[in-house]
């Protein structure tokens, strides 16, 4: 497992790790002219495999939509709901990416994109439509880059000012692997930024603090060439007189690097045939609401990541004539899910939500969003409880897993534990009615093209739901946490290799947690080799829960 | 006292189960566990079936 960094050293272990060389593009763009053929051709070559960009992927040549003609096709009152539950602008339709990782498939270059005098029309126009939006922040890419973005001698740097003109405060985030053809204006947007960031430091006269996050997402496709850009910026900075000092402080603010190295990622989007646990079905989709993209509308909201749906995001395309009932309430994964500070729990606890609930109407927290067709909706809400289930079940894994989650009080986490179980027995009847409905539903006559849609939907959720029950039992009973919170973590990573080992693994890792005098340390970290022989772990890369175990048992 | 050989590839093993007491709730559950498996190889084999089928439609 790695982790999200914002320092640069870790670009080149994670290229190591991945038996990767470090490029210098300065040296490959000067031997590019080399009188060497053999120099020459090699460099061109590395050149044109990470950095350049043949012209019909471009932005540039894309066809060019107009946004407020675009969407202004729409019914005033559709338009309102759409903007009011808005999660994000996609700038390009398509992209250059090339990310392995990708959820939504492989793309052919950019395809679309809006033109920038509409975009400054359609903010100048809507600001104030956008301004009412609750105040969070509103995304400016999805299945998409910002760095692929140009229009005539825009790029996305002119997006962003126009942007700030309108919503100086707003927090912006944006996510980049800094695409093919985009280094420039990658280099651009990030030297603005940081110039930004010395003025703001330094008291200058009218300097204002940009709250603006970068994530930069890395792989053994781009990792090299990241490293590269981002050498060469700091090698500028450091050129100016800026030290290392102010250089790490404006990267800590401004730009997180998030590896996405083999191990760390799940069997998703097209990888999804290669699926073959039942923790790919978490959803890596984080909000209910709305997209605007050159392409159209889309109504968006998280579901479980199944062969049906990889992307773990299900799609509604939007029309001048859809319905305003089919237009989901904004709402995002993190005010229920996916804990990463204490207050996380604290919060949760606070305001009751652990449980993902169901989608519901643009402007209603209780009025549920129903498909049209009876079979599309129950899987559309099985799905739902799927990835509502599995996110339970995964928080509860790391309350014992993270340095925060470990500082909890008990009491916190006692009563988060509480609210867990009570939740899901609170659910627990409705989902199996929808369980039994997708049964139902699938072997009726008239379902024969989508029997297996509705029966796989059905044992999912089954097999959610009694997961998730094991683990509401332990808590009733007033098992210890570090055992729940462990029996999570196995269950999560039950898949068709080591799910006959079951009930072993549980019975070992009832050992490991005991309080019983009788076992010794000894006997426990034997249990744990067992534990992670069960699973199928190969001892090079356990997972962490199984570190902090092992931690946990060599202090005692 | 309770004994349970544990065999696995890489550690072949035999765990002492000298007390179960404090343990009972996971060990109580046997039947849900196995419950559990069976839904589990369920879904599984359901998913493989429907991959074969897309991958070789004319099979069906």
């Amino acid at each position: 497992m790695n982790f999200d960094s914002s320092n640069i050293e870790s670009l080149g272990e994670w290229r190591n790790k991945l038996g990767l060389k470090e490029l210098d593009r300065v040296k490959l763009v000067s031997e590019s002219g080399s009188l060497n053929p053999v120099k020459k051709k090699l460099a061109q070559r590395k050149l044109s495999q990470y950095f350049d960009l043949s012209p019909e992927k471009m932005s540039q040549e894309a066809k060019t939509v107009d946004m407020v003609v675009m969407f202004e096709k729409f019914p005033k009152k559709l338009r309102k709901k759409i903007l009011n539950d808005l999660v994000a602008f996609q700038l390009t339709e398509g992209c250059n990416g090339m990310c392995p990782f990708c959820l939504f498939g492989a793309k052919k270059g950019v395809e679309s994109k809006f033109s920038f005098d509409s975009i400054c029309s359609f903010l100048d126009k809507y600001k104030e439509d956008l301004r009412s939006w609750g105040g969070a922040t509103i995304t400016h890419y999805w299945d998409s880059d910002p760095f692929d973005y140009t229009d005539g001698e825009h790029s996305y740097v002119d997006v962003y000012k126009e942007w700030r003109k309108h919503f100086p405060d707003k927090r912006v985030y944006i996510s980049t692997t800094v695409p093919k053809g985009g280094v420039e204006n990658f280099r651009k947007f990030t030297n603005r930024l940081f110039d930004n960031f010395v003025a703001f430091s330094r008291d200058q006269d009218g300097a204002k603090k940009d709250a603006c996050e970068m994530r930069i997402s890395v792989a053994k496709h781009n990792v090299q060439k990241v490293e590269a850009v981002m050498k060469e910026l700091v090698d500028d900075w450091k050129q100016r007189g800026h030290t290392n000092e102010e250089i790490s402080a404006f990267l800590s603010t401004h730009i997180v690097f998030s590896p996405r190295l083999d191990e760390d990622v799940s069997r998703l989007g097209p990888q999804i045939a290669d699926h073959d646990d039942i923790y790919d079905s978490s959803s890596p989709s984080c909000e209910d609401g709305t997209l605007l993209t050159p392409s159209g509308i889309e109504a968006i909201s998280m579901t479980a990541a199944t062969i049906f749906e990889p992307s773990g995001q299900h799609n509604i395309r939007i029309t001048p004539e859809t319905s305003v009932g089919l237009i989901p309430h904004h709402l995002p994964k993190l005010e229920y899910q996916g804990c990463y500070y204490a207050n996380h729990i604290l919060d949760r606890t606070k305001y009751k939500q652990v449980l993902l609930p169901l989608v519901t109407k643009s402007g209603s927290s209780t009025e549920l969003l129903s498909l049209p067709n009876h079979e599309d909706d129950v899987v559309f809400k099985l799905g739902r409880w799927c990835v509502s289930l599995g996110g339970i079940v995964a928080d509860i894994s790391s309350l014992t897993k993270w340095a925060w989650a470990i500082a909890t009080p008990t009491e916190t986490k006692d009563e988060y534990l509480k609210l867990c179980s009570s939740d899901i027995r609170k659910n627990s009847s409705e989902i199996r009615d929808f369980i039994t409905e997708a049964q139902r539903l699938s072997e009726l006559p008239e379902n024969i093209d989508i029997n297996d849609k509705l029966e796989f939907y059905s044992l999912l959720g089954d097999v959610r739901l009694q997961t998730a029950e094991f683990i509401a039992g332990l808590i009733d009973s007033g098992t210890k946490l570090s055992l729940i919170s462990s029996t999570a973590a196995a269950l999560g990573e039950i898949n068709k290799e080591n799910v006959n080992n079951l009930s072993e693994i549980l019975l070992n890792i009832g050992i490991v947690h005991s309080s019983s005098k009788t076992y010794s340390v000894h006997d426990k970290k034997k249990a744990l080799e067992v534990v992670v022989s069960l699973m199928g772990y190969v001892s090079s890369n356990k997972p962490t829960w199984v570190g902090v175990i092992e931690e946990t048992l060599n202090s005692e | 006292m309770d004994t349970k050989q544990i065999t696995s590839d890489n550690v072949p093993m035999q765990v002492s189960m000298k007390s179960l007491d404090d343990q009972n709730n996971v060990f109580d559950q046997k039947n849900e566990i196995d419950k559990m498996v069976v839904s589990y190889k369920k879904l599984f084999e359901l998913e493989q079936k429907i991959i074969d089928k897309n991958l070789n439609p004319q099979s069906e």
